[in-house]
């Protein structure tokens, strides 16, 4: 800036008499100058600050930690990783501090034993630290990590125990294997298993359906007839897999891994039980970063485990994409067609800037309102009065009358619509008028001009609104709470099973599964990593698209610049 | 069962199937069933079969006041101090990294700034609040401070080293301030409080809640601070630079140009931006859902907590019966705070375009 240079010079000449001379301060103002730029410093350190205290603590949830053995001096022994540590401040009943000692948290795991995943322990009775190298770190699919040392493992054919010679790589070869018939399992029961029961419910539908028709004539009979064979044949394959599933539990439970915690209880587990076993104290760099790589990839594309406290964020990261496209394919053309006609083919008048002002202000009412709307009117009245049309026979259980992904997108895709009205007049009042005329002096009719001429020209800037719009709507929960978002859905709204695209179920959200998981959870201390880790993720997520956002609108601003209009 | 003027007896039937919502229930204060005194309460779901739903609006409209003052207060001097500070003396190649940065800001999805304030700020503020109270106090003192001492420095060091120089100073002599407070606060505040929340509540009577609106301000003012520096920025960026550049060359110092040309010129830009912000921060919902306590309570405390209207709305309306008087108190509410935005906002855009106007005359 010009302005800035000429007051360089200025400064100096004004400050080039002497030293601390207060007056000309007063008079360069430069005391007012400097709180100002205090002011801009700190909100500068409180984004770095907020920013880096996310990413950092999102990444190192993954990293594993040493598994410490805590000897105090009574003689209690204490197993864990160090989760946190403080002063804790003994304080009477009005609050004065009777005494501060500082203090570590382990988790020490073994929920289903001790009944406590965290155990506080004051240094001050620490007698030794030590750091045993056959402790495991088991992290479960119940009960949360276990901190245990291995005693051996039974199979049908033999045992081991932890004295063998080669146990280590045995133990390493069955739990791999345990975690292979784990996928087997797995893949029959939420594939075949799930696949078969919903065909099998669509059978009956249509029977009953049928039935309902009280019409007895011969076509419906045959029709009939022919889904109970089918029915029955789906049945017996039904009950096939069952067996199947079965069978193979009952061979998986004969595969047992026996552990003993540090208090010197025994716990027997089968080797399908656990998800990732680890000696965290002997692991070196590269094992740490591949076990990091692993918990990373779980955490991405896995489901949840106990109560959204562990295992991945999969669905949760679907549903905000998925939700976000419904949103932006609603959007879009709305938001792009009214810009259209506000800018280019509306006469400009008062009621042209009501209806901008009336724009302007939908972007200032706060998100619950929309929520509100989008509960009364889109659930409750398109969805309810849907079901009554289309779904008569599953009345009084709502379809399309309760929350779900189509409606929470739709409110949504109002919610961010001022965005992208907003960009897009911008982005067409950035067309250069020489283009616009010269298409109209050659000819072309006002939509050839528009769809020819103008659109494409503007179409790096209607893609930033969108993709800010994107960003706003991938961030927002709230109106999301109360139509259709849930802390656990069943299925994806996005299967293999006609139509595909279940748009009335409900769906999972990153920014709600960060309020679920932070402060509905049982067990909000055990949860703690994995919001900073959700936080992390969304924050990723929301960042990204604002980046792109600024990436194009510099790129077209670029393009501006350089045309010669 | 009435008597006419006759002296006929007769039926009337009196139609009421809500009889505890109209508008004194839901504005005046209410004697209770089991309270000495009238009061205003909301409570919407009793605990017992008999107790009647308290539905008083009065303490809900309170918080969200609450919420959005104490927000007020702590964003609006950061970013009209940060807008001047960008618009006016700030270099071209630093204005290219904090404007993308603070507009960055706004786009962070509130519910991770509640999270943080309730999951992270909260404790932090509970272990060390006199530490950061005394630490908001003192930075503008450091920031004069550091001024002093790099002013006595004498000219002939200070002309060697690069023009922006002063930025790094200033941030170096705030770090170094905010290390003192950190170092010395607990120090301080043993000598003379003892314990500071202790004597808060003992010689005060203040209490204090872990998730309080002093949390709540500073999240929700890092919410709508972005809102309010943008606007402002721009509105003092627009100012036609003829004016500017007579002032200066008049002989005004660039403080002057600044003071007494381009913030009254931009004067309204600025009221709307404060304006925009504030419709804001009373309509946000998950940081006052996430960083208070939720508890509808009419005090002006700022270390105690409140439940606003939005928040209110979130948690109840999926458990509300359709058509109900809750389900119908909650869409009043949900009104209210329409209303309050849409009188703000368009008040702020009809100033924005008087602004529009003055400078396309000017």
């Amino acid at each position: 800036m010009k302005k800035n240079k000429n007051n360089g010079i200025e400064n100096k000449t004004l400050l080039e008499s002497g030293g601390l001379d207060l007056k000309k301060m007063m008079k360069l103002g430069e005391p007012f100058i400097w709180l100002a730029g205090a002011g801009t410093a700190v909100m500068m350190f409180m984004i770095l600050f907020i920013v880096s205290l996310l990413l950092f603590e999102g990444a190192v949830t993954f990293w594993p930690k040493k598994i410490s053995q805590v000897y105090m001096k009574d003689g209690a022994v204490y197993a864990g990783y160090v989760s946190d540590r403080e002063v804790y401040r003994e304080q009477d009943s009005q609050g004065k501090i009777l005494n501060e000692t500082p203090r570590i948290q382990l988790m020490a795991g073994n929920r289903d034993i001790t009944g406590e995943d965290f155990i506080w322990i004051d240094l001050p009775e620490v007698e030794k630290i030590m750091y045993p190298k056959d402790v495991m770190l088991l992290e479960r699919r119940e009960w949360g990590k276990m901190v245990a040392w291995p005693v051996g493992f039974r199979c049908p054919k033999r045992e081991f125990a932890v004295g063998d010679s080669d146990f280590k790589k045995q133990l390493k070869k069955y739990l791999s294997e345990g975690s292979k018939r784990y996928r087997v399992m797995r893949s029959l029961e939420k594939g075949v298993i799930s696949n078969l029961s919903y065909k099998i419910n669509r059978l009956q539908k249509k029977i009953k359906y049928l039935e309902k028709r009280q019409v007895v004539d011969f076509k419906n009979r045959t029709k009939r007839n022919d889904l109970e064979i089918e029915l029955s044949s789906q049945l017996v394959l039904f009950e096939k897999a069952r067996a199947q599933l079965r069978e193979l539990r009952d061979q998986d439970s004969k595969f047992i891994l026996i552990m003993r915690t540090q208090d010197g209880d025994e716990a027997e587990m089968t080797f399908t039980h656990v998800v990732r076993a680890l000696w965290p104290n002997q692991m070196n760099i590269f094992g740490k970063v591949s076990t990091y790589f692993s918990r990373l990839k779980e955490f991405v594309f896995e489901e949840p485990r106990e109560s959204n406290t562990a295992g991945g964020v999969f669905p949760a990261l679907f549903g905000t994409v998925m939700m976000t496209l419904i949103m932006t394919l609603a959007v879009v053309p709305f938001g792009v067609l009214a810009a259209l006609y506000l800018k280019e083919y509306a006469k400009q008048g008062p009621l042209v800037s009501a209806i901008r002002i009336a724009v302007n202000n939908l972007a200032g009412v706060p998100s619950i309102v929309f929520g509100m709307f989008g509960l009364a009117f889109f659930v409750y009245r398109v969805g309810g009065s849907i079901d009554k049309l289309f779904f008569p026979d599953s009345l009084p259980t709502p379809v399309f009358g309760t929350g779900g992904i189509l409606w929470a997108s739709l409110t949504l895709a109002l919610l961010t619509l001022p965005v992208v009205v907003v960009a897009t007049e911008e982005a067409l009042s950035f067309v250069p008028k020489g283009i616009k005329e010269g298409s109209l002096a050659c000819g072309a009719s006002k939509w050839q001009t528009v769809w020819n001429v103008i659109l494409p020209s503007a179409a790096p800037g209607i893609l930033t609104g969108v993709i800010l719009a994107m960003s706003r709507g991938a961030g927002e929960v709230a109106p999301l709470m109360i139509t259709g978002v849930v802390k656990l859905a069943p299925d994806l709204p996005l299967d293999g099973f006609f139509p595909f695209f279940h748009l009335e179920r409900k769906f999972m959200h990153l920014g709600f599964h960060i309020y679920d998981v932070g402060f509905q959870s049982p067990n909000v201390e055990a949860a703690m990593p994995m919001v900073y880790a959700s936080t992390a993720l969304l924050l990723l997520v929301v960042a990204g698209l604002n980046f792109s956002a600024i990436v194009l609108r510099n790129r077209l601003r670029k393009k501006l610049s350089g045309s010669s209009f | 069962v009435v008597v006419d003027v006759l002296g006929n007896l007769r039926h009337l039937f009196i139609h009421n199937p809500y009889p505890e919502v109209s508008f004194s229930t839901l504005f005046n204060k209410i004697w209770y069933e089991g309270y000495s005194e009238p009061e205003y309460i909301w409570q919407s779901s009793a605990a017992t079969e008999e107790a009647e739903p308290k539905k008083s609006l009065t303490p809900l409209i309170l918080g969200t006041v609450k919420g959005a003052v104490f927000a007020m207060i702590f964003a609006i001097p950061l970013a009209l101090l940060g807008a001047i500070y960008t618009s006016q003396f700030m270099s071209v190649r630093l204005r290219k990294i904090v404007k993308p940065a603070i507009e960055f800001m706004a786009a962070l999805p509130s519910v991770i700034l509640g999270f943080l304030g309730a999951l992270f700020f909260a404790p932090l503020l509970e272990k060390h609040l006199f530490v950061i109270l005394i630490s908001v106090i003192s930075i503008p003192c450091f920031a004069i401070l550091t001024l002093l001492a790099w002013r006595s420095v004498p000219k002939e060091i200070t002309r060697k080293l690069p023009h922006e120089a002063d930025v790094t100073i200033l941030v170096l002599g705030l770090l170094a301030g905010f290390m003192i407070c950190v170092w010395l606060g607990p120090v301080a505040e043993k000598i003379i409080f003892g314990d500071f929340k202790y004597w808060l509540s003992n010689v005060l009577n203040i209490t204090y809640d872990p998730r309080n609106s002093l949390v709540v301000g500073f999240v929700m003012g890092f919410a709508v601070i972005p809102i309010i520096f943008t606007i402002c920025e721009d509105s003092l960026n627009s100012v036609p630079k003829h004016l500017v550049t007579a002032s200066l060359s008049c002989g005004a110092t660039q403080w002057q140009t600044a003071v007494r040309v381009v913030l009254p010129v931009a004067l309204s830009g600025i009221y709307s931006a404060i304006m925009i912000g504030f419709g804001r921060a009373i309509g946000e919902t998950m940081i006052v859902l996430m960083a208070t306590g939720n508890t509808p309570i009419m005090d002006f405390n700022p270390l105690k907590g409140f439940r606003a209207l939005s928040a209110n709305i979130a948690v109840e309306i999926p458990e509300a019966p359709i058509g109900e008087s809750l389900y119908r108190v909650l869409f009043l509410s949900g009104l209210i705070l329409f209303s309050i935005t849409f009188v703000v906002n368009t008040l702020a855009e009809l100033i924005r375009l008087r602004l529009r106007r003055k400078f396309s005359a000017l």
